[in-house]
């Protein structure tokens, strides 16, 4: 598999050589990216880029296509304004990740902070180990996966989308919890097969808006038009 | 927009100060207008680092640390920033009196005290990282823990006795480094006044060192009390950093808008706001962000 050493260069040309390869429908492998900040951003293409080590904010921003694969840890909105691709993080990551994502995968195998999918538009968000508060915050569209212990005030003002927890946390404001119907666990069951998550996920809930909209009464003087 | 960061080796010492900075180094695109570090030596020498801006105050600086205490060493350098540094080694025999030799020195306008103590060096000046590690490249600082910070300065002036780390005169072997916005900042500072603090600046950071102080030395409140407590007391989004000779405290506001990580392992803690300045430490750190509203405290 072709390598790239970090070491030396600028995130811009880090990315630009992950680029070339992506174009040519090779795979990759990054090594030392020391934590850099927006590696990653805006690949476009098929293959599977692995980053040897952690990487630092908004990795895989813009992303349309490929697979990250992070051995370690991220920073802060990881695949922001994600449109597609999978990223898979193998330690923790910071807060607000998938923030605005469109479409696509991002897996969490470890713990992260707070935001998880912080104004989601689509797409699947999973994160295995525990999840920090305010999951899901205004999110628009798109799936949530929260297997491990989520914070407080999940789904916090959501317009709509899901998500999917064990019961513990205190929702947020106008949400509900209501027990998922069996396609639905059918197909999270499968999709966690699918990339390679055993997770038993009996008694899981499902969090979503409560339909009460905002209502934004416009302004009319009182006097004359 | 700042930048924190801190370490502590459970045993023996490093070069701390060299290490500080290099962490420091990797989060250069957080701020540099200022940049400094608060390190705790081993040694016992009481030392007192003043700055002052016009040549003829360093006279007036000596005299007044003359009626407090014997003089054996002094040294002067000139600051990136332009001013005068002032590095004494005194002989002390009360360590009581500290407070108000502190006291004395920095209630005159012309002069600012960055640090005196017997453990603690704070070496801050104007510029980046790297820039002061050119600057200061004959200063050494051998150590078992310190804490450091880069500064983007948003709330009040870029001067050199505004950047960080604060210290207060109630309590001289205290270090804060913050990263954020105090939004009660004026009244807080009002009620301290009125129980008699006195305030060197107008950087809202400042006020955290005195807050510690305050309630540690008055009101006889614990090191984690203390911190807990300030949790409630301030309003506004922050992580900052406090360390006194033998803890190392962080704290998070209940938000979780500033970011801090945490990696600990065998021989250090680390912690910072971004991982990336783990990276010259330990390259191979698994962190993991800090829980917002959450205080860690570490001891030797």
């Amino acid at each position: 598999m072709a390598e790239i050493d970090a070491n030396g260069l600028s995130p811009r040309e880090i990315n630009r050589e992950i680029q070339k390869y992506l174009d040519k429908g090779e795979d990759v492998t990054v090594k030392n990216p020391k934590a850099k900040h927006n590696l990653g951003i805006k690949l476009t293409g098929k293959g599977r880029v692995f980053f040897e080590g952690s990487t630092g904010y908004y990795t895989g921003g813009f992303m349309n296509g490929p697979e990250l694969i992070i051995e370690r840890d991220t920073g802060w909105y990881l695949g922001d304004n994600m449109h597609g691709g999978r990223i898979i993080v193998k330690g923790n990551t910071g807060s607000n990740i998938a923030p605005s994502m469109i479409n696509g995968e991002v897996i969490v195998r470890g713990n992260s902070g707070s935001r998880v999918g912080l104004g989601l538009k689509g797409g699947i968000v999973v994160v295995e180990g525990k999840a920090g508060m305010l999951c899901g915050k205004m999110m628009l569209g798109g799936t949530i996966i929260l297997l491990g212990k989520a914070g407080d005030m999940t789904g916090e003002s959501m317009y709509g989308g899901r998500i999917f927890l064990f019961e513990g946390p205190e929702p947020g404001n106008n949400v509900k919890m209501v027990d998922p119907g069996k396609n639905e666990l059918d197909e999270i069951r499968a999709y966690l097969n699918k990339v390679g998550i055993e997770k038993d996920i009996d008694g899981i809930r499902k969090i979503i808006p409560a339909g009460k909209q905002h209502r934004y009464v416009l302004f009319r003087p009182m006097h004359g038009r | 927009m700042c930048g924190i960061s801190g370490l502590m080796f459970k045993k023996g010492n490093a070069n701390i100060g060299s290490e500080l900075f290099e962490m420091l180094r990797m989060m250069v695109h957080r701020g540099k207008d200022s940049t400094g570090i608060a390190v705790y030596e081993e040694n016992e020498i009481l030392r007192l680092s003043i700055n002052c801006f016009r040549e003829k105050d360093v006279e007036t600086a000596r005299n007044i640390v003359e009626k407090f205490a014997e003089v054996r060493d002094k040294r002067l350098r000139k600051t990136r920033a332009g001013s005068y540094l002032l590095w004494f080694d005194v002989d002390m025999d009360d360590d009581s009196k500290i407070p108000e030799a502190y006291l004395a020195i920095d209630r005159n306008p012309s002069l600012c005290i960055h640090s005196f103590g017997r453990k603690l060096r704070i070496l801050k000046d104007m510029g980046s990282a790297e820039d002061i590690m050119n600057h200061y490249r004959d200063v050494e600082f051998s150590g078992y823990q310190g804490i450091g910070h880069v500064r983007l300065a948003t709330e009040s002036v870029e001067n050199i006795n505004f950047a960080h780390p604060f210290t207060t005169y109630l309590m001289p072997e205290l270090a804060i480094v913050h990263n954020g916005q105090l939004t009660n900042y004026f009244n807080m500072r009002r009620k301290l006044e009125r129980r008699g603090v006195v305030f060197k600046t107008f950087n809202d950071s400042e006020i955290i060192a005195h807050y510690i102080g305050y309630h540690m030395t008055r009101d006889g409140w614990s090191f984690e009390e203390a911190l807990e407590r300030s949790i409630e007391d301030f309003d506004g989004v922050f992580t900052y950093a406090a360390s006194t000779p033998e803890k190392i405290g962080i704290v998070r506001d209940r938000l979780g808008i500033k970011p801090v990580y945490v990696h600990e392992d065998d021989e250090m803690i680390l912690f910072g706001t971004e991982q990336v300045c783990f990276s010259p430490l330990a390259p191979e750190a698994y962190s993991e962000e800090m829980d917002p509203g959450r205080v860690m405290v570490w001891q030797r």
